[in-house]
């Protein structure tokens, strides 16, 4: 890289006024084409220059891509593909612009600015089609705040963007032209000023000593007098002791514009001269007018802008503002000046004084005169921004100064934007380039974002209180669907660039500002006046706390907000909740600054802790330095805990896996053998209706103690273990009637085919699953009386047939087998268990079998014992539990009660004998609980508890 | 004038070493990572698409593991796949079949996108060494085109033919190279290619080309002859070769199925362009642009890319056929994307070293392919209804050996229910033969004799591609003569919404 051909030699010794007025002239930017120019790289400020080759392109060109790029965002808009844009962004784009590039930090830029624009673009799309118009008032003002915010978002990444940076045309020595250090002060007093006025002077030294020719004054421009500060004959002493030229004003006007003018003209700082602008607490680097000056050498360059940084950092004010002033000079100045859009910030600046001479000097009806003044300017000069520290000066020292600080640039760029608007909207022949006007508009709305922040903030309380909201048939997934891929490509862009540039304290103290902005915007639109309030140098703290009252105010209506919205918790107020808990936590970074500020102020408990992080600072460098002196014992401990963690996490995981170990091997304690152990069992089988209480009544209308209790569940529930463990501690066994059936209904998914193609095979699993986990004997009933159509499961209706009923057995054992769950005893209950030979499974498939006795009013009764005979002989060997129900008159109930209990002593094969509570339905009704009650009468309950009570004590019943 | 200012050395840190090392790795990064990147989004929105197997997925892996059955256990076919398979059984099918079992549809899926992301590979490698360059615009117009997202989730033939296609190319540029082995590789990857699927054999001929041209331009016209006959010669002795040691039925396959193909789907002459435009019609209007740009360069390889890649668009004009023009619209791709790619290559100014402007143009026309593509994909995955529902609702109905059912393109539940059902069990509102009384019925006879008889167990009507029989057959159907109503299935696809109607025999 070739450095800027400044051809010392030649100039050297020639006096500044010998130069030809016409060297110094500057171009017509519309007659050349810097655009044609050939990339070279300056070395001046080689790590912001591209070195990117332009293409040339007429007004077709111009014309086909500003349609492709409407054509790029249409499809974007239209096809609102949500993080596919991002995708596309990060895959295809990604691609081809590292393939493009050598340069891996340019490719990134790239990358993530086309990311944000098509992502950005995609999002309002979608944001735009859910306003909700019929609350336009909530609606539109929202959505443009959301508008606003995407707009410097993406002219951020349109800022910063890889440029061709336009070569500078050496063409004139500018170490001969007559240079003018203008330091305006007002009533920072000699104490800020002398250090200011000092590095100037070092500043002027080191420039001589390169071009000895060279001619350099310091000039002090003393406003005191006329703002009446105590200080000012302080300041001219201070100059006249330093040797510097003092030019104090007695007519007052213009601030520090006027100021200015009035020194530059007595000076005679016009014409082909520099003038150079400090402000009072601005310490310049030494080497700064080395770096400034050649630029100059460039005969259209207007002025050079450098940076600028506070020094005070260990203020937390200063510091917060620095970080909020860094991503302005340090990210987005060099793009500005790739775009030749870098304007003039006020001080630590060197301007050309002719170029100051065409517009009448500085503009004194400005309080940012800078900045009204570049916007006049840059349609014929080209400015250039210098990024590095060149310069440092002194931050705001407290939030009220801060904030004043704030509402005169706010005030000053709102005011410029009201009375330049024309110059960046309206067509002007050799006016604003695109890229310009752009930058300027980007840069004058930036301070209407205290009403973006206050929309923000009043639109989730707005809602929360009224329920009124901006959006309207938006999901919170399809906004997450926009939203997300918008918000992390802004982020990761923003940081990306921002990285170590920036901080979150500068965001924070940025959104601070939102009342001070939105008063200054107020003020701005009713064109009010407002004079120059210098930023204090020392800290007042006499207004306290009082600037931060629009903030405590807003931070308690947001956390009464935050605690209507979670008392009132539906989905709907999930994203204004998270909002609110967002901005609450901004809101409280006030507060915070505060207290820092006020305690470094106080000075009490400041300086301990300050001292202690000094310690700490040189604790953490020594052991960098020496890493394995200090740092040992440190590391030692962190080793230590770091073992010990990783011991817990390692318990915690062995415990875990453990425990599914246990589930996965854990054997069922008892056997299928359990089905019958030659005792036989009493017990009640009971509805929902009665299953907390049942077996309590039971026992105490009866005096039996149940040692077996069933209930009927469906597939879909769950089995309930509570109910069973309760049983087992009163030694009862479980009985379920597991069904098929969905609410008591029959569909599709209860027929045979269904249990035995596996429709319910994950169901079955569960159910398997945990009663392998409840470990006792489990009586279960699957497919009850399958043998007829008012099955849930039938093998004579809905597309069943008898061999149905086989598969389906057959297929929920093995389930249950491969589920290791043997604990299970499986009951076969046709309906007619003495005629099932068309439906019954294999007899080793059955462990028993049900003998069902429901018996109706009105209706010839059944014979137990030929009854029981019968099915016995259906199914020898198989253990029968019978399940009897009457209703009846209490004579003939108790009679067949009692014959139930004789049939039953007759035989050997009864392995428990069951009363069914509620009758036969489904969902039995209060009738049905009393008349099909076992204490339906008082015959019926003695004949049980006389018949009963001898047969189980006769048969080892409980 | 700017001093570089020395950096601050830190005990233990070698930066010459770490720097130099940082480069080679982003060098490495910068080479693998832009292929990388687009095979990364190309996996993404193929594997965004979702809906159960299509008609001829369920077909062709049924297919295979109906086969592996029979070769394994020697269980009966039931069918003569060879007779009306578009591609040879025994290849695709199979592994397809065997990877089914593996890991379901998922991976025979996860198969065709492997295939689909090799020849995004081979058109990226294919494109730098034609043009020197652009691999990389070329295979992202190629990955984001909708027919090749489309086959990087649809397991059929069509994924691992257009592998293979692909890199008989590259080993035809490649052997031009005096690669002997790749010279060696072009005929049997062609044979494949052509038996995976027999439409293939329609850009042997280009293939052949793209050697004979990349041989002129190295060896000269005495290479050519001598490589392209030699090729040729042992390609079409392959083919004849398993032509001749494979079935009768098979010859007849291939010839039903490419020569004397029957349309099964009519469409206009304009209603075909109109698909090939929506399709394609970017990319051509950018191979066209691309053939402008290297006519000088390379005139004969471009214009021989841009034919390639018009031949299928041509054949099915020819045949007036809309039945996979968009399957065989991603085989030209191979070939148009490079070509597309040097349009796009200028006008990003061969690198990506240009100002924004030009990467807004350039991004357009390939955002122009992403979103429509992407749209294209998700409607072409969504021509065929979600066959969730009914395959659970034949779950709760059918019976194994025994029962009979009569579906509406009974290939998907047929797959999905092959553990319960036979292949003999089903029947299709294609074509049926039922006997009655000593009567061979066929046809719509035979479909109203069967219902008239309670033949059928279940029988499942959509009222789509056979939707003229349907109405003729469901009379007694909608009278609940011998059958009940159990359910109505409502399916929505890209062409609206539809019903399945399933009835039961009572």
């Amino acid at each position: 890289m070739s450095a800027l051909r400044v051809d010392v030699g030649k100039a050297g010794g020639q006096d500044h006024s010998e130069v030809r007025e016409s060297d110094y002239w500057p171009l017509d930017t519309a007659g050349s084409s810097p655009g044609d120019a050939s990339a070279q790289v300056s070395d001046i400020d080689a790590p912001t220059l591209i070195t990117l080759p332009r293409r040339g392109g007429g007004r077709a060109w111009s014309v086909l891509v500003g349609g492709l790029g409407l054509l790029l965002v249409a499809m974007v808009a239209v096809a609102q593909a949500g993080p596919w844009t991002a995708l596309f962004c990060l895959g295809v784009v990604g691609a081809i612009t590292i393939a493009g590039t050598e340069q891996a930090a340019e490719a990134r830029v790239v990358v993530f600015a086309v990311c944000v624009g098509l992502t950005a673009v995609d999002y309002l799309s979608w944001r735009f089609g859910v306003i909700n118009w019929s609350q336009w008032y909530v609606a539109l003002p929202l959505f443009l705040a959301e508008l606003f915010a995407a707009w410097h978002t993406v002219g951020l990444h349109f800022t910063i963007w890889p440029r061709v940076q336009t070569t500078p045309q050496s063409t004139a020595d500018p170490t001969v032209l007559p240079v003018f250090v203008l330091i305006p002060t007002v009533d920072e007093g000699p104490a800020v000023l002398e250090p200011t006025i000092r590095a100037a002077l070092a500043a002027r030294a080191a420039y001589l000593q390169v071009h000895p020719h060279a001619c350099v004054e310091v000039v002090v421009c003393n406003d005191g007098l006329v703002a009446g500060a105590p200080s000012t004959f302080g300041v001219a002493a201070l100059a006249q002791q330093l040797g510097v030229r003092c030019i104090t004003r007695s007519t007052p006007g213009g601030a520090k514009a006027g100021n200015l003018e009035h020194a530059r003209q007595l000076l005679g700082a016009v014409g082909d001269s520099l003038v150079v602008i400090f402000d009072a607490d601005q310490v310049a680097d030494p080497e700064f007018l080395c770096r400034t000056i050649p630029h100059f050498a460039d005969r259209r360059i207007g002025w050079v802008q450098t940076g600028q940084y506070y020094r005070n950092l260990d203020n937390p004010v200063a510091r917060w503002a620095n970080d909020q002033q860094s991503l302005f000079y340090s990210v987005l100045c060099p793009g500005k000046s790739r775009q030749n859009a870098a304007f003039i910030c006020g001080t630590n600046v060197v301007i050309r004084a002719r170029a100051l001479d065409e517009i009448g000097g500085l503009p004194t009806d400005s309080v940012t005169e800078d900045f009204a003044a570049s916007i006049r300017l840059h349609s014929r000069w080209r400015s250039v921004f210098l990024p590095g520290r060149l310069a440092e000066g002194l931050g705001p020292l407290d939030l009220d100064g801060y904030f004043r600080q704030q509402s005169r640039w706010a005030r000053g760029t709102l005011g410029v934007l009201g009375r330049h608007w024309r110059d960046l909207v309206l067509p002007r022949r050799g006016g604003l380039s695109v890229s310009q006007r752009l930058q300027y508009a980007i840069a004058s709305t930036h301070y209407l974002c205290g009403i973006r922040d206050l929309i923000f903030l009043l639109a989730p309380m707005v809602f929360v209180f009224t329920g009124l909201t901006g959006v309207r048939g938006a999901t919170l997934s399809l906004f997450l669907w926009h939203f997300v891929p918008y918000l992390l490509a802004s982020q990761l862009a923003f940081w990306h660039v921002a990285h170590r540039r920036t901080s979150l304290r500068g965001i924070l103290i940025g959104f601070l500002s939102f009342p001070t902005l939105i008063v200054a915007a107020v003020a701005a639109v009713r064109r009010k006046r407002s004079g120059f309030v210098v930023t204090p140098k020392q800290s007042s703290s006499g207004r306290g706390w009082r600037p931060l009252a629009p903030h405590l105010l807003a931070l308690v209506v947001t956390l009464v907000a935050l605690v209507t919205a979670v008392g009132a918790w539906s989905t709907a107020v999930l994203l204004p909740t998270v909002w609110l808990a967002v901005m609450g936590a901004m809101l409280v970074s006030g507060p915070y600054l505060f207290l820092t500020s006020w305690q470094l102020h106080r000075g009490r408990h400041a300086r301990p802790r300050l001292a202690g992080l000094r310690l700490c600072g040189r604790y953490v460098t020594n052991w960098q330095l020496n890493r394995g002196r200090h740092a040992r014992p440190r590391l030692a401990g962190l080793r230590l805990r770091g073992r010990y963690v990783t011991t817990a996490a390692a318990a915690v995981g062995v415990i875990i896996l453990a425990s599914h170990l246990a589930e996965v091997f854990t054997l069922p304690t008892v056997s299928s053998a359990a089905a019958y152990d030659g005792r036989m069992r009493v017990g009640v089988a009971l509805p929902n209706e009665l299953l907390d209480q049942g077996a309590a009544q039971f026992t105490g209308a009866t005096g039996l103690e149940a040692s077996v209790v069933g209930r009927s569940e469906e597939i879909r529930e769950a089995f309930d273990v509570r109910w069973a463990e309760q049983l087992t501690r009163q030694h009862g066994r479980i009985w379920i009637n597991l069904s098929f059936a969905r609410d008591g209904s029959v569909t599709l998914d209860s027929s045979l085919r269904a249990v035995a193609n596996g429709v319910h095979d994950r169901d079955l699993q569960r159910w398997a699953r945990a009663i392998r986990q409840y470990g006792q004997p489990v009586y279960l009933t699957v497919l009850q009386h399958s043998d007829r159509d008012w099955s849930a499961s039938s093998g004579v209706a809905n597309g069943g047939i008898p061999q149905d009923v086989t598969s389906a057995w057959l297929h929920i054992r093995s389930v249950f087998r491969a589920a290791g769950a043997n604990n299970v005893v499986w009951l076969w209950a046709p309906a007619d268990p003495a005629n099932d030979a068309g439906y019954t499974p294999p007899a080793s498939a059955i462990d028993g079998v049900v003998v069902t006795m429901l018996e109706y009013p009105r209706q010839r009764w059944v014979d137990p014992d030929a009854r029981l005979a019968g099915v016995a002989a259906a199914h020898p060997g198989k253990p029968l539990f019978v399940e009897v129900a009457a209703a009846g008159s209490p004579k003939k109930k108790a009679a067949w009660l009692d014959s139930v209990a004789a049939a039953a002593e007759q035989r050997s094969d009864v392995a428990a004998l069951v009363y069914h509570e509620g009758g036969p339905a489904a969902r039995p009704t209060a009738r049905d609980l009393r008349i099909w009650s076992v204490a339906s009468d008082g015959r019926s309950l003695e004949a049980v508890r006389r018949t009963w009570s001898s047969l189980f004590s006769q048969k080892g019943g409980s | 004038v700017t001093p570089i200012a020395s950096s601050p050395s830190m005990p233990g840190w070698d930066l010459t070493s770490w720097a130099a090392r940082s480069r080679g790795a982003w060098l490495l990064l910068t080479r693998r990572l832009p292929i990388l990147a687009v095979l990364g989004l190309q996996s993404l929105l193929s594997l965004r698409l979702v809906n159960t197997a299509f008609q001829d997925e369920a077909l062709y892996i049924y297919a295979g593991h109906r086969q592996i059955s029979h070769l394994v256990h020697g269980t009966p076919l039931y069918d003569n796949y060879s007779s009306y398979f578009s591609g040879a059984p025994g290849l695709y099918p199979m592994v397809a079949g065997w990877l089914d079992g593996l890991g379901g549809l998922a991976l025979v899926r996860s198969f065709s996108l492997l295939c689909m992301l090799a020849a995004t590979l081979t058109v990226y490698w294919l494109t730098d060494r034609w043009f020197g360059g652009g691999g990389i615009y070329a295979a992202a117009l190629f990955a984001v085109a909708g027919p090749v997202v489309f086959l990087g989730h649809l397991a059929t033939f069509d994924a691992p033919a257009l592998a293979l296609l692909a890199a008989a190319a590259a080993l035809a540029t490649q052997s031009a190279r005096r690669s002997w082995w790749a010279l060696i590789g072009i005929a049997p990857v062609l044979v494949l290619a052509v038996y995976t699927k027999y439409a293939a054999a329609l850009f042997v001929p280009s293939v052949l080309a793209v050697l004979a041209v990349e041989t002129q331009r190295r060896h000269g016209w005495r290479a050519v002859a001598a490589r392209v006959s030699i090729v040729a010669a042992v390609t079409a002795t392959c083919t004849v070769a398993v032509l001749w040691l494979s079935s009768d039925a098979l010859r007849q396959g291939i010839v039903a199925t490419t020569l004397e193909r029957e349309v099964l789907l009519g469409t206009s002459r304009v209603g075909l362009a109109r698909t090939v435009a929506e399709y394609a019609g970017l990319l051509l209007i950018l191979a066209g642009a691309g053939l402008v740009l290297v006519s000088r360069r390379r005139p004969i390889l471009a214009l021989l890319l841009l034919m390639t890649g018009v031949l299928a668009p041509i054949n099915h004009l020819r045949l007036g056929e809309a039945t996979s023009l968009h399957k065989h619209l991603a085989f030209g791709f191979v070939f148009l994307a490079p070509l597309a790619a040097v349009a796009v290559g200028r006008l990003l100014g061969g690198t990506f070293k240009s100002s924004g402007p030009q990467l807004l143009a350039g991004l357009a026309l390939i955002a122009a392919i992403f979103y429509s593509g992407l749209g294209q994909a998700q409607q072409l995955y969504a021509t065929w209804p979600d066959s969730h529902d009914l395959v659970h609702l034949l779950r709760t109905q059918v019976r194994p050996i025994t029962g009979r059912y009569l579906v509406e393109e009974p290939e998907v539940p047929r797959y999905y229910l092959r553990q319960l059902v036979e292949p003999y069990q089903w029947s299709s509102t294609y074509w049926l033969q039922y006997e009655k009384d000593g009567r061979l019925l066929t046809g719509v006879d035979a479909y109203r004799a069967a219902i008239a008889d309670r033949h059928f167990d279940l029988i499942v009507l959509r009222y789509g591609p056979t939707a003229a029989l349907d109405t003729q057959i469901d009379g007694p159907l909608r009278a609940q003569k011998g059958y009940e109503l159990i359910a109505r299935l409502p399916t929505r696809t890209a062409f609206g919404t539809g019903y399945y109607s399933v009835w039961r025999r009572r």
